[in-house]
């Protein structure tokens, strides 16, 4: 079954065993410094130090978290361009570049820059958490945090049915196309319409099917599960709350 | 112990009815298996008997008392009878393994330590140690079987029915999991147990019950699959240890008067005993 690398990486990560909240702390933390600190030096200080837990510390494999942040990136990256780019008519600013009405002015540089390094500051800082951190553990620790059951179920079927859709809308696929169903085109839409369809009727199904399975384990309309606690960590508590107050420093202090 | 059994059930889909005043008694053995074509209602029996489908007539009987199915008396049954499905994916709703199989124990009101305690005591069991760190989606069908096994068996079932429990498995596989089910049986629990696998039933069970044309046949398992009437009714075919002794008889290699064998063992025992 494929399964993200991200997903993998949580699962397998040397912080696995660790709190979700010692993490958190960390993880939050910085983020909260990179969205709030002036963006030089206090977003691109942010920014570094969740690199460097992640990769150094937490020794997230490079490749897993480059495939994790680049989605991000192009989506931040995106953004920036419509920062950058104004329309200006009136002329009335000077620009970097210039052709008819668009522009690439010097205050808008400055807003893309400011865009960019307070979003890839947390973006970072989230990756680290969600790095190292499985799904499973997060919703775990949003029912402490009192977020209602209800969501937190939800949440956590969707989770687990996700990889089951997946699979099966790949053996779909797979099984089209060995039968020559993606060659053209409109060969490859038609496959995609069907096994679209045909997920989503499964899934109907297997929803209908897990409500008996659970029923037959007692379900009353609540999925309620425990899992061995995992205790604070001192010696992490203390490390993540030096490196978000270093940065934070870093970032406000009056250089 | 616990005994189950059902009188004159009647339960029909939109193809038909599938079981038609079927009346049986699981007396008498604590190992079980249900053999019947495809089709011929051995999910559908073990369903109605773990209270999971209610009959359209007929009764489900545990210790010869009726089962009602109101929500009480229903969550009573499933203390004492769980069913695991054929398909793992049907019973596993979370993606951690010590969570899914903590939810059964939840339900019946221990507390969160009591339910950590019997999880460990399932995965225990079922050899599940080494995959409690590994999400359910990275699990190998078999070994997702274990863990949907291992959340039936947290509850502490006196009754447990599985629906095909080695079908897909690979021959470690399958013995990995018939050490399973011997542990149980040891522990106390009837092991109830649908398969197509004849040979498989007559080394493992000890009484069999046979499903067709909507009615079921009960007996000991060796006598149950040496009768060729019931054999070919069910669609099913001779253990090759019954076969291949019938064989041996018929070219006057073997006394008709043996021990009918159930494994390859007892067969080599009859050939060194001639």
């Amino acid at each position: 079954m494929h399964q993200p690398a991200l997903d993998r990486a949580a699962w397998a990560s040397r912080w696995r065993t660790r709190n979700v909240g010692d993490k958190a702390l960390l993880s939050l933390g910085l983020l909260i410094v990179a969205v709030s600190a002036p963006v030089w030096p206090g977003g691109v200080a942010a920014g570094a130090m969740a690199v460097a837990c992640a990769l150094v510390w937490a020794r997230v494999p490079v490749g897993i978290w480059a495939r994790a942040v680049a989605a991000p990136t192009v989506f931040i990256a995106v953004g920036v361009l419509a920062v950058a780019i104004s329309l200006d008519t009136s002329r009335s600013v000077d620009a970097v570049w210039r052709t008819g009405p668009i522009a690439i002015t010097t205050p808008g540089l400055v807003r893309a820059a400011e865009l960019v390094g307070r979003g890839f500051a947390g973006m970072t800082a989230v990756v680290l958490l969600a790095a190292t951190t499985p799904m499973v553990d997060l919703l775990t620790g949003l029912r402490r945090l009192r977020i209602p059951d209800e969501l937190i179920e939800v949440a956590a079927l969707t989770y687990r049915m996700l990889f089951l859709f997946a699979a099966t809308a790949g053996s779909l696929h797979r099984a089209q196309a060995a039968r020559l169903g993606t060659t053209t085109l409109s060969g490859r839409f038609q496959t995609a319409g069907r096994v679209a369809s045909r997920v989503f009727v499964l899934a109907w199904d297997r929803a209908r099917r897990l409500e008996a399975g659970l029923a037959g384990r007692g379900y009353t309309g609540a999925l309620r599960t425990v899992t061995p606690p995992r205790p604070h960590s001192m010696p992490f508590l203390i490390a993540a709350t030096l490196l978000v107050t270093a940065t934070a420093v870093l970032g406000w202090f009056p250089w | 112990m616990v005994t189950l059994g059902a009188r004159g059930l009647r339960v029909g889909y939109d193809r038909g009815t599938v079981l038609d005043d079927l009346t049986v008694d699981l007396t008498g053995g604590t190992r079980w298996v249900v053999l019947g074509a495809n089709g011929s209602g051995k999910t559908t029996l073990l369903s109605v008997l773990s209270g999971a489908l209610r009959p359209t007539a007929g009764q489900v009987l545990r210790n010869g008392q009726p089962l009602s199915y109101r929500p009480r008396a229903l969550a009573e049954h499933r203390r004492v009878v769980q069913m695991v499905l054929q398909d793992p994916d049907d019973q596993l709703f979370s993606a951690d393994v010590a969570a899914d199989i903590s939810f059964g124990p939840l339900n019946l009101g221990l507390s969160p330590d009591d339910a950590l305690a019997r999880v460990d005591e399932a995965c225990a069991l079922l050899t599940l140690d080494h995959l409690r760190d590994r999400p359910v989606h990275q699990l190998s069908g078999g070994e997702r079987k274990r863990v949907a096994i291992a959340g039936a068996v947290a509850m502490r079932p006196q009754v447990l029915l599985l629906d095909e429990p080695t079908a897909g498995l690979d021959p470690e596989g399958i013995d990995d999991m018939l050490g399973v089910l011997d542990r149980l049986e040891e522990q106390g629990t009837t092991v109830v147990m649908a398969t197509h696998d004849v040979d498989l039933a007559l080394a493992w069970s000890t009484r069999a019950l046979v499903v067709g044309g909507g009615t079921a046949r009960v007996g000991d398992t060796t006598e149950i699959l040496s009768d060729t009437s019931v054999i070919s009714a069910a669609r099913l075919r001779r253990p090759w240890p019954l076969e291949l002794t019938a064989r041996l008889i018929d070219a006057g290699l073997l006394p008709a008067d043996g021990q009918a064998p159930r494994t390859m063992a007892d067969v080599v025992a009859l050939l060194d005993d001639r």
